[in-house]
């Protein structure tokens, strides 16, 4: 498919559509004096004159009439008019899109093919592509799609595998285009590495707005046995989110209290932690999901807490230490690494991240710490002491990594290269590496 | 009263560097060109009230597109409203061809939810990434992504 689409056609005319509003000049009118307005025009303009004062007065300035942006009301007022917007390179009216798109910005594959993947071992993997799971046993030179039997109204929105055999699919049925109705999930399960397949009810949620749909669920896989889902129903402008368990290898599913959840990581059956949407915090349980408590972390010197936020959960290292990384709001700012050697009750700063800002995936790989989602991929050897830059071949920054073993990683790369007003075809893409980090090759289905 | 100069400074800069992906995040929301007008210039009065609790040394947009988000879910109330008593999209700030061309793709972009509508934009037009896009919309990353993909499908589907 080439980005002679449709939806790119209609997108690109709707970038340079959309350029053409004017910045409305702006008229403030903050010293009006309410004696001055009580003679000109009595009692009731006076009172919207107080009103006015120190409120901001938007006049619609329509066809660029000057004399329309002046207000009516009498009186000494200070005015400050909004000059005419200077427009911002890539984001003005002069910078416009073509109605079709340049056969430069053409590529191979469109945005909705590659979702995410993984490998789980150093050579089975699985990637969600457009509405197909695919698995590959030739560590991503190769790939065969497959999928649980489903009705055509069913759309596949997430995947796990705890190994080449043990996996899970989650998939959404959803109303009627337009209209509200019941949001149903269903989980896949299949021991077999996809070969077959037992479906069940995950959840049937009645719908909150209208056009609901599952937002690609995060996964948090334990052992072949032990797995959890977090799933968000959204509708507009609501959303609702269930956390579900399995121990039996997803044959059963047991839904826990529902809190409005971004991700998830459990490192062993009961210990986990998550990050709760709406604030930002980091929160830990110990009993499985079933409760949940904040996670205290120490302060950094010179940072604001409110400017660091978990980008995932803590990872065990294999001296049984957890590691996790919180990443810097604020360029200039660096991320810092904390450990913890009581599974996570109390946390010690381990080190700064790199001064370069805007890191945000961490994972230890054997002795050494992997940091990607910035503009470059570093390892360190030496518990983050120095940074070594590595995978000058990918071609974005990093959405998250997979470790299978010290030598093969799997990357999910986004493609955030596209200049303003572009349309972006192919946003993700599938790497491998099967010497600990250090180079990168595309498995991209 | 009086204000500090500074704010009017920065306002300025501000109001002249953001208005484009202001409206055009209000025009995703709406389908609507005057409505989206609207709902930008509200934003930025909301800006200017505020003036004295925001941190001017942050960027701004995202504060901005958060309040566009607010002020359109009442918004929508009275966009119905209007649009159930017979009133038009008139888009007069448009000249002739440009607004012909509005109602074109203001037609092909009416099939798509108006979050679908949003996350579109802002992933492939703005280039936003998906996190920046959740934050803004309130929403999850991975929810932002199932939204574009949809999105696509569906002017796809709707155009072929």
């Amino acid at each position: 498919m080439s980005d002679d689409r449709p939806s790119a056609r209609i997108l690109a005319a709707w970038a340079h559509v959309s350029a053409r509003s004017k910045a409305r000049p702006i008229v403030r009118r903050e010293a009006v004096h309410p004696r001055r307005l009580i003679t000109a025009g009595g009692r009731l303009a006076a009172t919207f004159a107080i009103v006015a004062v120190g409120l901001l007065a938007v006049v619609s300035q329509r066809h660029d009439t000057a004399s329309t942006a002046l207000p009516s009301a009498p009186g000494p007022s200070a005015i400050a008019a909004m000059p005419t917007p200077t427009p911002l390179p890539g984001n003005s009216a002069t910078t416009t899109t073509p109605a079709t798109p340049s056969p430069a910005t053409a590529t191979a594959r469109p945005i909705y093919d590659f979702h995410t993947g993984q490998l789980v071992t150093a050579v089975d993997g699985w990637a969600l592509s457009g509405a197909d799971l695919l698995v590959t046993h030739g560590g991503g030179r190769s790939w065969t799609v497959t999928a649980p039997s489903a009705p055509s109204t069913e759309r596949i929105v997430g995947a796990a595998f705890a190994d080449g055999l043990h996996g899970w699919v989650v998939s959404d049925r959803v109303p009627a285009e337009g209209s509200s109705g019941v949001l149903g999930v269903d989980v896949h399960r299949t021991d077999d590495g996809g070969a077959t397949w037992e479906t069940m009810t995950l959840a049937s949620i009645p719908s909150p707005g209208p056009d609901p749909l599952v937002g690609f669920p995060t996964f948090s896989v334990v052992s072949s046995d032990v797995a959890y889902i977090l799933i968000q129903a959204e509708g507009t402008p609501d959303s609702e989110f269930r956390l579900f368990a399995t121990v039996d290898g997803g044959r059963s599913w047991h839904s826990r209290p529902r809190l409005p959840l971004r991700s998830i990581t459990f490192v062993d059956p009961l210990v986990g932690w998550a990050v709760r949407n709406d604030s930002g915090a980091l929160i830990r349980t110990v009993d499985g999901g079933k409760s949940w408590a904040s996670q205290q972390l120490p302060a950094i010197p010179g940072v604001r807490a409110s400017d660091l936020s978990p980008a995932s959960g803590p990872a065990r290292l294999a001296d049984g230490t957890l590691l996790l990384f919180e990443s810097a709001a604020r360029d200039g700012n660096r991320g810092a690494f904390f450990a913890s050697h009581d599974d996570g009750s109390t946390w010690a700063i381990a080190a700064r991240g790199p001064t370069e800002a805007g890191y945000s995936v961490a994972v230890p790989n054997g002795g050494a710490w992997i940091l990607g989602g910035g503009p470059s991929l570093l390892i360190s050897h030496d518990a983050g002491t120095t940074w070594q830059q590595v995978g000058a071949e990918l071609p974005g920054p990093i959405a998250s990594i997979a470790v299978v073993d010290g030598s093969h990683l799997s990357a999910v790369v986004d493609i955030n290269n596209c200049a303003p007003n572009t349309d972006c075809a192919v946003p993700r893409e599938l790497w491998i590496s099967d010497d600990a980090g250090t180079s990168w090759r595309d498995a991209t289905p | 009263m009086t204000s500090n100069p500074s704010f009017d400074e920065r306002f300025i800069d501000v109001h002249t560097g953001c208005w484009t992906p202001v409206f055009r995040f209000a025009l995703a929301l709406t389908n609507d060109w005057d409505a989206a007008e609207d709902l930008a210039q509200e934003a930025f009065s909301r800006l200017w009230i505020h003036r004295t609790d925001v941190d001017w040394n942050r960027p701004l947009l995202p504060w901005l597109l958060t309040t566009t988000r607010r002020l359109a879910v009442d918004r929508f109330r009275r966009i119905r409203r209007a649009l159930a008593r017979g009133r038009r999209d008139e888009a007069r700030t448009l000249d002739g061809d440009d607004r012909v061309r509005w109602l074109d793709v203001q037609r092909s972009m009416a099939g798509l939810a108006p979050l679908d509508r949003a996350a579109l934009t802002m992933v492939a037009i703005s280039g936003l990434s998906y996190e920046e896009a959740a934050v803004v919309l309130g929403t999850t990353a991975g929810a932002v992504r199932a939204r574009v993909s949809r999105a696509r499908r569906r002017l796809g589907d709707e155009t072929q």
